[in-house]
């Protein structure tokens, strides 16, 4: 289903692969990966960008790399829609290409039920990253019987991705920060006795104590007397001409199919967008021998008027200011052009994507004509910073407040992330961007105080820590302030998308389209939605809901339109499920 | 004090948007309100978009014998209905997914076979076109249902549209005939005034002669707060849509004892109904889908649609159901309250919108009723609690 690709493995650098080599099936056709990495991965490896059919007929494959898009999603073993980056690569597996309407399998003629496992623990923790690895460390060291649980089968969530089984540490390597940090993290939460559990989808919240799963070893019903959501963000990316096409995808995609699985889907990547992940992705491509054609960056140059926001991040948090510093540093000998004050415009190319266009942006947010530059890639990525993954938290009905400069919503809760829900704390990226290093203080101070609430008796040295974690997390709110003043730019919107760019990724609806249903009378974004499907898809309205407000707001004349802030009741509200879940892992034979 | 159309309507939901549709074509000024939600923000966005014939199972497991016999006249208005949606689809300037495939309520068990027995026979009386297949006959004619079913209740007049393209269809067509639409209108309160029905909304004060109330579950606050005592009530009930699928499943699929309703949309969705109760959501006080409601409607869904197994469920959702005394409508004047007009639905509003719609109009326009409203009229005495 795909062109020739400047995909590979890379080898060395301090890594070796150890998972044993297995084939599988593409569309009929065998194709070769290591076990224990995922198949997003081994197909990626092997020049298989395009996975799939959109509604369009245009091609689709990984956009996110993380669970949140389901546009990698392929049928494997007759299974329709089953993600490729969450989904591990095992000999003769029997995969094919998605389409957008997927084919059941023949009449099996009964259906075997699967009967839900129901399971009561003191604390349960969703979500296996920072924040919630500190916050079962933390339940766990107050005695509170711990269970923590992510989709993911590894873990570390995003700031402590681990590598996958199919790749290890080279003899007398160091692994970086992240790496070691994670590891060393991972191993204390599984010494101190929380049962983690990965391969878990939460995928409805029904209540505190009502939360539904699908496991590998079938559905489970969690009873938690604590519930602490560390769900994490995903990155956040406006629409621009040629951003569906396979080889566009998030710069944490490409993050992951290095970190996790030391492969380079491309032979050229250009990586694009605002925020400081750009540059630490890029450098580590770099630094792994991969190509990277360019870093665009919206947000002018670092200069004179961020000397002091540079200055209190570097009084706040030094080593991550000379991580940053190391990072540009890199590039500049590897001569990989940093640009500042540009934005990609468009990505083009047939079946997938072969160019990236970028621009200076005027003040109405479109490209300033003759300021275009053409770059040959077959990766483009792009990265706008982050949304929470605030899904479960809300459909708790955990309340939640607009930030009308980032245009995010924002958890309401108190210094211990306690929500507005009883017995409900958040914690982490779920609940604001903050980072990793206040996610891990968070996630440590919700633990223990939901441990406290079920009344463990705290050690003291316990409760020393949470005071010191309290005074380190002010810190860490304020090196996150600095950074994201650092990198300020107008927070990007619609202006890029023309009229026949679809805004809705899954179902493929286009701006003009969505435009038509506002000119024949919708004035919402559920009657947008009814019009044109637009937020119908199987992303469930995460990369859309943003441009439909823009769109809305426009047409009311709303003042200073451009990128709008959602409030709490206009986001589209969450519904079950979080993910796509099979049926049948959901379905009960009711009692006749 | 001048008035603001000479017919105001309240709620713009299949009714509301359809009977402006016809109001504005009998050239009356007519202006819809709507809440902040939005046209078919409540049942009509929410709904199944089934279009009934067969008297449901659980009327008749909730129903004694005579009573079942009592509401069977209303199956030649169903009749009607459904008739009528296949004549108006065609004016509509947009496409609304119409499709008569027919429908199958199945047996799973000797005792629902019997309830289809029993069921088929009152409605072959009010002269339904519904047959009772064997075993072979529905293997043959559906093929992907589950091996137990042994036998089903074929309707082949049965079918669906797709609802909130429906909403919409009504709501331009009504726009281009002139009718006016205003959004983020909650009515609170209404007051006769003299000639004039006046109403207090979040958009300010307005005026008209004429008031329609099709507020579906808001019909209630208002009608009662006037004194009018309908008894009406409603419930949440919820839906739920599988990932799009190539289409196997052409026809609407019921079951003779569960709750269920399942059909496949023309985008490909299997959509999973039949009035399973749901919840209203903690915070904003929103229609919520319920766990063990989703857990069980899947579960009838995949012990009679076996395929369904490892397809993705991709939404679930929820809305109000609204119920009248008797199960039937309630369209047109009220008596003793000048200008006011009621078009509120019993469940399936659905299926009976557009020509309750239209009735309604006629009503509201003082035209000759196209077909008997006393069995719906707002004063009839079957309603009287
Ligand atoms: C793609 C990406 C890459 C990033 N890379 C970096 C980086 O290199 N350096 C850096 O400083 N910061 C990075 N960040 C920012 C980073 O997210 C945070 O600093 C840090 O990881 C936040 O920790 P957390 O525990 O809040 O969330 P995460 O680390 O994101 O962990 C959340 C976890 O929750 C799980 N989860 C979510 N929903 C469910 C569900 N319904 N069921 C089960 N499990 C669920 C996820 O699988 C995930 O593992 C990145 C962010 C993203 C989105
Ligand atoms: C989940 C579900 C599935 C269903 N499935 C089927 C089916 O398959 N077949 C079938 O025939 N029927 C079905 N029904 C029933 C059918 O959908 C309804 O009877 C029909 O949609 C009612 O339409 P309506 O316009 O009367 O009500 P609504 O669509 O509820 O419209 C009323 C409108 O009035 C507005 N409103 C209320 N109060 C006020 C106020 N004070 N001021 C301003 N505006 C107000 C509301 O916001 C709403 O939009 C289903 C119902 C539900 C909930
Ligand atoms: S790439 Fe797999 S879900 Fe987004």
């Amino acid at each position: 289903m795909s062109g020739e690709s400047g995909a590979r493995r890379l080898h060395g650098g301090g890594f070796r692969a150890v998972g044993n080599a297995v084939t599988f099936t593409f569309d009929g056709a065998p194709v070769r990966g290591l076990a224990g990495e995922s198949l997003a991965a081994s197909l990626a490896a092997a020049g298989l960008i395009r996975t799939g059919t959109r509604r369009t007929g245009d091609g689709q494959g990984v956009f996110c790399g993380m669970g949140v898009c389901q546009e990698c999603v392929v049928t494997v073993d007759g299974r329709p829609g089953t993600r490729a980056c969450m989904t591990e690569t095992v000999a003769g597996l029997a995969v094919s290409g998605h389409a957008y309407a997927v084919s059941p399998p023949a009449n099996p003629g009964v259906w075997p039920e699967a009967i839900p496992a129901s399971l009561s623990t003191d604390v349960l923790v969703v979500g296996g990253g920072p924040a919630g690895l500190a916050a079962a460390r933390a339940a766990a060291l107050c005695g509170a019987a711990v269970t923590l649980v992510d989709e993911r089968r590894r873990f570390g969530g995003q700031y402590y991705k681990q590598l996958a089984g199919s790749q290890a540490f080279a003899d007398g390597a160091v692994p970086d920060r992240q790496y070691a940090g994670g590891r060393a993290l991972i191993a204390e939460v599984a010494r101190l006795g929380v049962s983690m559990i990965g391969g878990v989808t939460v995928w409805g919240a029904f209540g505190p104590h009502e939360i539904a799963a699908d496991t590998p070893d079938g559905p489970v019903l969690f009873a938690p007397r604590r519930l602490v959501l560390a769900t994490g963000a995903y990155e956040r990316v406006p629409p621009f001409p040629g951003w569906t096409l396979p080889g566009v995808m998030t710069t944490g995609a490409v993050q992951s199919f290095l970190r996790r699985y030391r492969v380079a889907p491309g032979r050229r990547i250009l990586i694009a967008g605002n925020g400081p992940l750009n540059l630490q992705v890029a450098s580590e491509l770099v630094k792994a021998g991969a190509a990277v054609v360019a870093v665009i960056e919206t947000a002018p140059a670092p200069g004179l008027s961020h000397a002091f926001a540079l200055a209190s991040a570097a009084f706040e948090s030094p080593d991550l200011v000379r991580d940053g510093i190391g990072y540009r540093l890199g590039l500049m000998r590897a001569r990989v052009p940093v640009l500042h004050g540009l934005a990609l415009v468009r990505a083009e190319g047939d079946d997938s994507v072969q160019r990236a266009v970028v621009a200076k942006l005027g003040a109405d947010g479109r490209a300033v004509p003759g300021t275009e530059r053409v770059f040959e890639a077959d990766i483009v990525c792009a990265g706008y910073g982050f949304l929470s993954s605030n899904e479960l938290a809300r459909s708790l009905g955990c309340g939640h407040d607009a930030d009308p400069v980032r245009g995010v919503l924002v958890a309401r809760v108190d210094g211990d992330g306690r929500s507005t829900r009883e017995d409900v704390f958040l914690a982490g990226d779920g609940a604001a961007m903050n980072g990793a290093r206040a996610a891990l203080a968070q996630g440590f101070l919700a633990g223990f105080a939901a441990a406290r609430d079920l009344g463990r008796t705290i050690p003291a040295e316990i409760g020393d820590e949470a005071e010191r974690t309290r005074r380190d997390l002010r810190r860490h709110l304020r090196f996150q302030a600095a950074l994201w003043s650092i990198y300020a730019a107008p927070r990007p919107g619609m202006a890029l998308a023309d009229p026949a760019t679809p805004i809705c990724r899954c179902e493929g609806v286009t701006r003009a389209e969505a435009q038509a249903a506002i000119a024949d009378g919708a004035t919402t974004i559920g009657e947008v939605k009814r019009r044109t499907r637009i937020g119908m898809g199987r992303c469930q309205g995460r990369y859309c809901g943003a441009s439909v407000a823009e769109l809305l707001a426009g047409a009311a004349g709303a003042a200073g339109s451009g990128p709008s802030a959602p409030s709490e009741t206009d986001v589209q509200a969450p519904r079950q499920p979080a993910r796509p879940v099979p049926i049948g892992a959901i379905a009960r034979r009711p009692e006749p | 004090m001048s008035a603001d159309a000479d017919v105001i309507v309240i709620g713009g939901g299949l009714f509301g948007c359809a009977t402006a549709y016809y109001l504005a074509a009998f050239g009356l000024d007519t202006l819809v309100l709507e809440r902040e939600g939005g046209l078919g923000a409540d049942a009509s966005g929410a709904t199944a978009g089934n279009l009934h014939l067969q008297l449901s199972p659980s009327t008749y497991a909730q129903k004694d014998e005579a009573w079942i016999r009592s509401f069977s006249d209303t199956i030649p208005f169903f009749r009607d209905c459904v008739a009528f949606w296949r004549e108006v689809v065609p004016t509509l300037p947009r496409d609304v997914e119409l499709r008569i495939t027919g429908g199958l309520m199945v047996a799973q068990t000797a005792a629902q076979l019997e309830t289809l027995q029993r069921k088929t026979a009152i409605e072959t009386a009010q002269g339904l076109d519904i047959a009772l297949l064997s075993r072979a006959e529905v293997a043959t004619l559906a093929p992907y249902l589950a091996r137990d079913v042994l036998g089903a209740a074929w309707c082949p007049g049965e079918g669906m549209a797709n609802p909130m393209l429906s909403v919409a269809a009504f709501a331009d067509g009504a726009r281009r005939a002139g009718a006016r639409f205003r959004t983020g209108a909650n009515v609170r309160a209404m007051t006769r005034d003299g000639s004039h029905w006046e109403l207090d909304s979040s958009a300010g004060l307005l005026r008209a002669p004429r008031v329609v109330v099709a507020a579906g579950h808001g019909s209630a606050a208002l009608t009662d707060a006037l004194g009018l005592s309908l008894g009406l009530t409603s419930r949440v009930i919820q839906m739920a849509a599988s990932e799009p699928c190539a289409p196997f499943v052409p026809h609407l699929v019921y079951h003779a004892e569960q709750r269920m309703t399942l059909k496949q949309t023309a985008n490909g969705n299997v959509l999973m109904g039949g009035g399973w109760s749901a919840s209203l959501d903690g915070r904003f006080g929103r229609p919520a889908a319920l766990r063990e409601s989703i857990e069980g409607a899947l579960g009838v869904a995949v012990a009679v649609v076996p395929s369904l197994a490892p397809v993705n469920l991709l939404r679930t959702w929820a809305g109000y159901n609204v119920y009248t005394p008797d199960g039937r409508p309630y369209l047109g004047a009220v008596p003793g309250r000048d200008g006011l007009f009621l078009a509120i639905c019993n469940t399936y509003g659905f299926t009976l919108g557009p020509l309750c719609a239209l009735l309604a109009a006629e009503a509201v326009a003082g035209r000759k009723p196209s077909h008997d409203l006393a069995a719906f009229a707002p004063g009839r005495a079957s309603a009287r609690q």
